[in-house]
């Protein structure tokens, strides 16, 4: 195992865009496989992209913005699977699951859903590094 | 594209023994910095890192 990495990063995304999706993803994928602990907790529209389908929505929604085929960036869907293979974890807002109407079975597998006092028991408690996206 | 090569080396240095090494070919221009960087946060060496052309080359041995 490569560790010798430190500390644990907490990181929340609370919207779909693309500008905000890609760079979480890409900054936790990047610290988990440089030994740092990571979670990814989606919440209010960033929950968004684990509703079944919304992969594919933030995806379209990078295309039209460039205008085209995005170079250089791996597609959405392979970043997450990227990313979970390295070692992150993805969580799901509860909060936000009950106030759009949703259940576990509307969302991709592998999201457990929690809520507030979870995080901020592991990560504000736990001294994480918290970022926001 | 960043970040594969770093994430691809990651995993695949978790697959050879202690002592082997992995080699990686990458075009994305960060990933020589950034090598550099993830050797120095994970512990692992670095043996060679060259750039021809486009093309970074890093062989990076584990080292625990």
């Amino acid at each position: 195992m490569s560790s010798g990495g430190s500390g644990s990063l907490a990181i929340i995304v609370r919207s779909d865009n693309p500008e905000s999706v890609y760079p979480a993803l890409i900054i936790a994928s990047t610290a988990a496989s440089m030994g740092v602990k990571v979670e990814v907790f989606f919440t209010f529209w960033g929950l968004r992209v684990l509703v079944k389908g919304g992969i594919e929505s933030v995806e379209r929604k990078l295309r039209e913005a460039i205008g085209g085929e995005p170079r250089g960036i791996p597609p959405l869907s392979m970043l997450l699977e990227m990313a979970r293979k390295s070692g992150v974890e993805i969580y799901a807002c509860s909060t936000t699951i009950q106030a759009m109407g949703l259940n576990e079975g509307n969302l991709i597998e592998g999201c457990p859903i929690v809520g507030a006092a979870t995080f901020v028991h592991k990560h504000v408690s736990g001294g994480s590094r918290i970022l926001v996206f | 594209m960043c970040p594969y090569p770093i994430i691809l080396l990651s995993l695949s240095i978790k697959n050879v023994d202690v002592g082997g090494v992995v080699e990686v070919r990458a075009t994305d221009p960060a990933f020589e910095r950034d090598v550099i960087s993830w050797a120095s946060e994970t512990g692992h060496e670095i043996l060679e890192l060259n750039r021809s052309g486009e093309e970074i080359v890093a062989l990076i041995r584990r080292v625990k």
